[in-house]
């Protein structure tokens, strides 16, 4: 049944770093907020607790805290001409799930950018 | 006799090199390759014994016992594989395999096969042994490590076509899973003695580093620990 809660200024969908940022942009410029999380709620503690949380095979490479795929996903196309396929094991970009965002989904780890990262549009076209 | 895997035994894509590839003859320095399986009493639990000793064979060829560390069955790679087949990610619970299928899409758009990770190794196995003995007479096992190596790269390139799976699909899962065993946490099987770790220098699930942000150029001095507490 649809609940009817109260009108607020700005609905920000996915609350990671970038939701964050925003949200306290918004805060600090007087607007009211929600923040919305799909998924299972999760703390710093005992979900990310270590040493149980740095097991790589299963965060970094089975993406435990990733939205599983097998449960939902996209389709994916270069461009219009192309027939959408549906997107069935991750790879180049990971959907997150449950409270926590890129921080968490990257494990921690920020990689030095490559040259074409520093380049994108040029390494592209 | 020698076995010989020959362009008129196996169907070939393509290529002139997989054909050159192909044309070798089986005087193998070690025909009683396979020995190392022994030092292992795991038993499988998905596995069937047939495939048990493809798997050994093939990830002694990725990982090798006698190359610069230690090899992937000392570490318990077959182990690791075969254990993660019971997990819901061999039963491909990670994984959308929901049509529609469209078997020819670009390979820039991802995996687009209806396997599991337990279905692909169980059919390509068994494909894969089909190929070596139509071509050699002889299981992937009973080959000579020349000849599983080359075996294995006409695979890897997809120039077998597999009754099966593709044959690329299938390396791919084996080399995947095989470097899974070898890296991860010992608490999956593999990477006994976290001999892998030891032997990149990696230190494995420690905590923090911040003692060391500021000593650039000094070594780490710590060996690995493993998320069970156990150290080197």
């Amino acid at each position: 049944m649809a609940q009817k809660k109260n009108r607020v200024d700005a609905v920000i969908i996915g609350y990671g770093w970038t939701g964050a940022i925003m949200a306290k942009t918004l805060t600090d410029a007087g607007l009211s907020v929600v923040a919305l999380e799909r998924g299972p709620a999760r703390d710093t503690a005992p979900d990310f607790e270590y040493p149980r949380i740095i097991d790589e095979l299963k965060y970094a490479v089975r993406g435990d805290l990733w939205q599983p795929l097998a449960k939902e996903t996209v389709t994916i196309r270069h461009n219009l001409d192309q027939v959408a396929v549906p997107y069935r094991k991750y790879g180049s970009f990971v959907l997150g799930n449950g409270v926590g965002g890129a921080g968490v989904h990257w494990n921690g780890q920020l990689w030095r950018a490559s040259p074409e990262d520093l380049r994108l549009r040029s390494h592209i076209e | 006799m020698t076995s010989s895997l020959s362009r008129r035994n196996l169907i070939l894509r393509s290529s002139p090199a997989a054909v050159a590839a192909l044309a070798f003859t089986a005087a193998g320095k070690n025909p009683a390759h396979g020995q190392s399986e022994t030092k292992n009493s795991y038993v499988p639990k998905y596995f069937t014994a047939d495939e048990w000793r493809f798997l050994n064979a093939a990830v002694e060829r990725l990982i090798p016992s006698d190359g610069p560390g230690p090899g992937a069955i000392e570490t318990g790679v077959p182990e690791f594989i075969d254990r993660q087949m019971e997990l819901p990610y061999g039963h491909g619970a990670y994984f959308y395999l929901q049509g529609p299928f469209q078997p020819d899409a670009l390979a820039t758009l991802g995996y687009q096969l209806r396997y599991t990770p337990r279905e692909l190794y169980r059919s390509g196995i068994a494909a894969a042994d089909d190929a070596c003995r139509t071509a050699a007479g002889k299981a992937f096992a009973n080959l000579t490590p020349d000849e599983q190596d080359r075996f294995l790269s006409l695979l890897e390139k997809n120039q077998v076509q597999l009754s099966g799976p593709p044959a690329a699909a299938f390396f791919g899962q084996l080399l995947e899973n095989a470097r899974e065993g070898y890296f991860a946490d010992p608490l999956y099987g593999g990477n006994r003695g976290m001999a892998a770790w030891k032997w990149i220098g990696f230190p494995g699930a420690r905590a923090d580093f911040t003692d060391w942000i500021d000593q650039a150029g000094h070594k780490y001095p710590y060996g690995p620990v493993a998320i069970s507490g156990a150290r080197d």
